[in-house]
């Protein structure tokens, strides 16, 4: 039974792998190398971290997201350096509660376990990111129900936050308020 | 990060605050070394119940310490932005929460506290919350008659009247959908002083129109000798033999943790808490402060508001102009026993819609991209009013900090139901393409008809729906009796004489309407007997400005 289990898993990664390269969709969202080469500093995020939210952000931001990967890449920089400094600010147990969440991502078994995903997150596509989604949206679990939300306050906040997508909204950002001269 | 400067007015409260008040302001980010200090009164906290205990304490005459554990924040910072606004001004960057999730909390966490975030609505204890007070809560000198002058005094204070300007369209919305439906919309009276109808309240005041305790009461009591010590978190009542001995301090850094390395010790004849509902109960419980019948952060309040938003065919534009001008109050106060509600708009603006619309991807951007042809609706649910509708209750973490434990009864949801049905009519009687509960479940209706089926049938439950909370109430309540709350009817606390509570947390239950004025009204009477019972004997001259 182990050892069928074993072989199934070591199957399917391959295939899903192979197949998620073959249909180009790892070549429109940054992989964790590029993103190894940040040079910003991060206080809260590590690289393993960064590769789960980046894996994560195409599907959340779907419709927003850039297709080229130029512009991906730099999304995703300017996005995780304004979740890394979000996460700086919040108290202690908000912050313990994100860190166990990646923490458990970050781990092969909890990749597996709570999203399914056979790949490590540098291959994980948008469509299987948008799968995971909405697994942790409408799973039984308040834990995962939690993770999803806070993900996507984070994530959602600092994008709409950022001047450069208020046009998308209909927006026109604040007036400029001075005194007669 | 160096963004233009969308405010570029003249700040008189940084520049006092830079200049003749800078040796009376410590800010504890700067702060390296312990530091122990005297007075004759230690008020931690400087919301609407700080201020206002600040300004009349310090006139009496009695020298004030003001702890605060936000950062010491003026209009010249007060950019226009959400980015800069919710992580400077607010708890938890905007984003606290109950333990489960289910409620999610704006909350002030500056000098000023929640008045310098707040819509500026300010309007007076309904007289049936008070009547409930005196009846099931035995709070029976608070009648409409003792309070109207201090409800007075406190309007003529901070400039609140109706607000005389045409409202907003999505204000206006609100009052033509109640018109339509035969409801009796009110115009809400707001704390503003020449105000210039930007819609920027919720990111702090660029003009300081705003009446806040930031420019009326705290600058009062500043210029009366006042001292404010700012990003410092009162960590613990030292407590003996039925009196508070000493209040310990530390320092937050920039980034808002803790720094327990410096400790700052305060010692004052008298000391008044005013940290806000949620804060204040934490202080209580990490001090292990008498609590015979655990009453401390039990009840704690929230309006939990359900949220309907509508696309319109033409612009909204919710994002400009007075946030809050009408309300409707005609399903506030049912005859049926049934949990009541009151109607409000909010502002609009990116970051928080992202938020709110619970959905990712393209059904999210479907509304984000729309933003600005949304009209939404707020229902305010009056809680606390019912046996199955206790509140929450207030713990404390593993760090020592609050969690607010609030379970979503039946009961509530039941009236959240009746608050879905009421928007959604409302947004179709001024002409909503569609109607879009805020819940997981939910899809965007285009008649009335299917929006009711549909928010039939939707499961109400904690995370599926989304519920918001801007007002945070109870947790220390007044009670005549210890067995019934934490604080007597004069504020002090029941089992520390030299204690008093002076904030949010002592309303026995919701109000039913915005807190800012009751809290106003009630600490306004409880700090004018608290100054005559410490004034000195001796008719002593006021403390000289610095």
């Amino acid at each position: 039974m182990t050892l069928r289990l074993t072989r199934r898993r070591f199957l399917f990664l391959g295939v899903t792998a192979g197949v998620a390269a073959a249909l180009g969709l790892v070549a429109v969202w940054p992989d964790g190398a590029v993103l190894d080469d940040d040079p910003a500093a991060y206080h809260v995020l590590t690289a393993r971290d960064r590769a789960i939210l980046a894996a994560l952000a195409p599907a959340l931001l779907a419709g927003a997201w850039p297709t080229a990967p130029e512009a991906a890449t730099a999304e995703t920089r300017v996005l995780l350096r304004g979740m890394d400094a979000t996460l700086r600010g919040l108290p202690p147990r908000a912050r313990a509660e994100m860190r166990q969440l990646l923490d458990l991502l970050g781990r092969q078994g909890g990749r597996v376990a709570l999203a399914g995903s056979w790949v490590g997150w540098a291959t994980v596509d948008p469509a299987r990111a948008a799968v995971i989604l909405t697994g942790w949206r409408d799973h039984s679990l308040a834990l995962l129900q939690q993770a999803y939300g806070g993900l996507h306050d984070l994530m959602f906040g600092v994008w709409y936050g950022d001047p450069r997508h208020w046009a998308d909204c209909g927006y026109p950002g604040p007036p400029t308020l001075r005194l007669p001269s | 990060m160096s963004a233009p400067l969308h405010n570029q007015l003249p700040d008189p409260i940084g520049e006092a605050f830079a200049t003749r008040w800078a040796a009376r302001h410590i800010d504890g980010a700067m702060l390296d070394r312990d530091l122990t200090l005297e007075t004759d009164v230690v008020i931690v906290g400087t919301g609407a119940g700080g201020g206002t205990t600040a300004e009349i304490l310090a006139e009496a005459g009695l020298a004030v310490i003001l702890l605060e554990e936000g950062a010491l924040q003026t209009s010249r910072v007060f950019q226009l932005e959400e980015r800069q606004a919710y992580p400077a001004l607010y708890q938890e960057s905007a984003g606290r929460k109950t333990r489960d999730h289910g409620i999610g909390i704006l909350q002030g966490r500056t000098v000023g506290g929640s008045t310098v975030v707040n819509w500026t609505t300010s309007l007076r204890t309904p007289e049936p919350t008070l009547r409930h007070w005196r009846e099931a809560h035995g709070l029976t000198q608070l009648t409409p008659e003792a309070l109207a002058p201090w409800f007075a005094q406190r309007e003529q204070r901070l400039a609140i009247a109706p607000w005389p300007t045409a409202p907003n369209r999505q204000n206006a919305l609100l009052r033509e959908g109640a018109r339509a439906l035969g409801l009796a919309p009110e115009v809400l009276p707001r704390n503003v002083k020449g105000c210039w109808n930007l819609g920027y309240c919720g990111m702090g005041c660029p003009t300081n129109a705003k009446q806040s305790m930031l420019v009326t009461t705290l600058p009062a009591a500043m210029e009366r000798g006042a001292r404010l010590l700012s990003r410092l978190r009162a960590e613990r009542l030292e407590h003996a033999r039925g009196r508070v001995t000493a209040l310990v301090a530390h320092p937050l850094d920039e980034w808002n943790q803790v720094r327990r390395t410096v400790t700052v010790t305060l010692r004052a004849r008298h000391y008044v808490l005013a940290g806000g509902a949620i804060g204040t109960p934490a202080l209580l419980l990490r001090s292990h402060a008498p609590d015979p019948y655990q009453r401390t952060g039990a009840r704690t309040f929230l309006h939990p508001s359900v949220v309907s938003a509508a696309l319109m065919p033409e612009p909204v534009d919710a994002y400009a102009g007075a946030p809050q001008a009408i309300c409707v109050d005609d399903d506030l106060w049912p005859t049926t026993g049934e949990m009541g509600f009151k109607l409000e708009v909010p502002a609009v603006h990116p970051l928080i819609a992202s938020v709110v619309i619970g959905d990712f991807g393209a059904a999210h951007r479907h509304y984000l991209h729309r933003m600005n042809h949304w009209f939404v609706v707020v229902a305010l649910l009056r809680d606390g009013f019912h046996p199955d509708s206790e509140g929450g209750r207030v713990h404390l973490d593993e760090y020592g900090d609050p969690v607010l434990d609030y379970p979503l009864t039946d009961y509530l949801w039941a009236g959240a139901r009746r608050a879905f049905h009421r928007m959604a009519d409302l947004q179709f009687a001024v002409g909503a393409k569609t109607v879009l509960p805020l819940h997981l479940d939910a899809r965007a209706a285009s008649t009335a008809a299917a929006a009711h089926a549909r928010i039939d049938a939707l499961p109400l439950r904690a995370r599926r729906t989304r519920v918001v909370s801007a007002h945070v109430m109870g947790g220390a309540a007044l009670a005549p009796d210890e067995r019934g709350g934490v604080v007597r009817p004069d504020g002090v606390h029941h089992q520390l004489k030299n204690l008093s509570v002076h904030d949010g947390s002592i309303l026995p239950t919701a109000l039913g309407v915005n807190p800012q004025l009751t809290i106003y009204a009630l600490t306004a009477w409880l700090a004018t007997q608290l100054a005559a019972r410490l004034r000195p004997a001796t008719d002593a001259a006021p403390h000289p400005p610095a």
